[in-house]
């Protein structure tokens, strides 16, 4: 045993220290610490690095595409709000032949429009995302269900338009009117809205249903007084940006509403012209008039405004739901 | 059937959860008017026994129940039970407070409504009256209308055992209703379930040994002989009796802290 001992203790001066205290062993070799130190400091360099360029990267391309949104709306606007915010222009008459028209009825037309499209697709679109979250079974129908909805949304809108022209205009005799147009969009925005109002449901926290239902509550009791109203910030958020891109929408507004009106429409089955088809209109055939490009960046202007009041509205709505509910203070 | 002081019997009682067997040969009578206590190691199927008793598994796809579970004699598995009549005798407290993004009133209100309550004064009563019982009243009397998710939560905790008790049932299932609360909330549970013994039929799973020993009457002991398997009842017997001297040693390991 001694031997081996005495041994050990001369081989040590070349191999690495051994410290014995308790039962803790602890080997220290200088060598592989100051490798495994210079490793260290050269990978923490090099994350530090990369950490900056990935920084850096990110930062710019946020920017350009900030900057190419601000570059449009600051054009938009440039070219056009001066027409837009002169009186008479909003709630003026429109002109076919001479100069100084206004587009009260096209405003008109827009707002219609986007109420009769959102009376249609939420009832149809929330409902649709009600059962697919709180009734159905996981299975193929609502596999199936989400395919149909995620294959509709990547249908071009143009193609909606002429469908739209096809059955409603046509086949269902409604002609040129706000109704066909109304049905050709409900169709056109009604996976977004079942997107959006599945997203919300489901991030509604299971512990609310299992309670609800743990006080005797059935699926549907559960879904009417618990999951809708906690999920209703998002599902209100969904609507008024889907108003926005019925309001912003021109292709399938031209084969199914119209894209010129002297008056504002009355009843659902007349034909209208929308902001965004009256601008492609003016654009690509209004040079009877001497003043159309004014009319169609005043209008471009104004419809833009639109589009952005709408979008803070839908985040105000929100917000006010969300503090209403106690989930933000 | 006679009146024999057991408010549920469950015999010979398997759970499957698609072909998952989740428990197995559940024999156990749960006494009126006391605390009963589920305790056992992780995933031994304390929770899903606890679950039985208001059918919360039917949430479960695929889940099914063979045996019988009686409520005073009663088949609740049977064919002509209501459901929602159960849920409405057979309250339950979860593991997390989970109080409806709704003000204090309308969390409390919301069984009430539920099965019809309509009057004003009816439904200002039985929110009292059941905060009162959940001994918070004094504390959120004069913030009635704000939200409930304003709460701590402890509070938040009493709050849904205000809302079971506003539906007026016959027994309240707990399912680990501390495991999210401190040391001082803990202790306000416990004191409120003991005050709540004389009127309900109380049923806890919980991990704490010493909250078992402490406030029930009651303990079954669940366990899993190895993974994969159902969970069965090793013991079960007056709370003493199984803290003190247990008839079976794997009872004596788990609560000396042998395992689990």
């Amino acid at each position: 045993m001694t031997t081996d001992l005495e041994s050990e203790v001369k081989t040590q001066e070349t191999q690495p220290r051994v410290d014995l205290a308790g039962d803790v062993c602890e080997i220290r070799d200088e060598r592989i610490e100051g490798i495994i130190q210079a490793n260290i400091t050269r990978s923490e360099r090099r994350a530090q690095l990369l950490d900056r360029t990935a920084t850096a990267t990110v930062w710019t391309l946020a920017l350009i595409g900030l900057g190419i949104l601000a570059f449009i709306i600051f054009v938009i606007l440039y070219r056009g709000i001066a027409a837009a915010l002169a009186p008479g222009f909003v709630f003026g008459k429109p002109q076919a032949m001479k100069e100084g028209g206004g587009i009260w009825p096209m405003v008109v037309s827009s707002f219609y429009l986007a109420l009769l499209t959102i009376a249609i697709v939420v009832p149809l679109g929330v409902g649709a995302a009600v059962y697919m979250t709180e009734f159905a079974k996981e299975g193929r129908i609502t596999r199936l269900v989400r395919f149909g909805a995620d294959s509709l949304s990547t249908v071009p809108s143009v193609v909606f338009g002429i469908f739209g022209m096809v059955l409603f205009v046509i086949y269902f005799g409604l002609g040129y009117s706000l109704l066909a147009g109304a049905l050709t969009l409900a169709l056109l925005n009604m996976p977004t809205v079942m997107r959006t109002t599945e997203e919300a449901t489901l991030a509604v926290p299971r512990s609310y249903r299992e309670a609800a239902m743990g006080l005797g509550a059935n699926r549907w009791e559960t879904a009417k007084k618990i999951v809708l109203p906690s999920a209703m910030p998002g599902i209100t958020t969904g609507i008024v940006l889907t108003m926005g891109r019925i309001v912003g929408e021109s292709a399938a507004v031209i084969y199914t509403v119209g894209i010129f009106v002297r008056k504002a429409p009355t009843s659902p089955l007349q034909p209208a012209a929308p902001m965004a088809a009256h601008i492609w209109h003016t654009y690509t055939e209004g040079a009877l008039v001497s003043d159309w490009m004014r009319v169609a960046n005043g209008e471009a202007a104004f419809l833009l405004l639109v589009v952005l009041a709408l979008n803070l509205a839908a985040r105000m709505i929100a917000r006010t739901y969300r503090k209403r509910l106690g989930m933000v203070n | 059937m006679p009146e024999n002081g057991y408010k549920f019997e469950l015999r010979d009682v398997d759970l499957y959860y698609g072909d998952f067997k989740v428990l197995e040969d559940v024999n156990l009578d749960i006494r009126k008017c006391c605390i009963t206590a589920i305790i056992g190691p992780s995933g031994c199927g304390k929770s899903s026994a606890l679950r039985c008793l208001n059918r919360m598994n039917d949430l479960i796809d695929g889940s099914r129940v063979e045996g019988r579970v009686t409520l005073e004699g009663e088949e609740i598995y049977g064919r002509n039970f209501s459901v929602v009549g159960l849920r409405k005798r057979v309250g339950m407290v979860f593991q997390k407070p989970n109080p409806f993004p709704k003000t204090i009133y309308d969390n409390v209100a919301f069984g009430p409504r539920l099965y019809g309550i309509r009057d004003r004064e009816v439904l200002d009563g039985i929110v009292e009256e059941s905060l009162k019982s959940a001994a918070l009243f004094e504390e959120v009397k004069d913030k009635l209308r704000t939200s409930a998710l304003a709460l701590s939560g402890g509070q938040q905790q009493r709050l849904c055992i205000a809302r079971v008790l506003a539906v007026q049932p016959e027994v309240i299932l707990l399912d680990e209703p501390c495991s999210a609360l401190d040391p001082i909330a803990t202790q306000r549970i416990e004191d409120l379930l003991s005050e709540l013994k004389s009127r309900y039929t109380i049923v806890i799973v919980t991990h704490n040994m010493q909250q078992a020993a402490r406030l029930s009457d009651y303990t079954a002991f669940f366990m899993i002989e190895a993974q994969g398997d159902p969970g069965r009842i090793v013991e079960y017997g007056d709370t003493n009796t199984i803290f003190t001297k247990p008839a079976d040693e794997r009872t004596e390991h788990y609560i000396t802290g042998r395992f689990g």
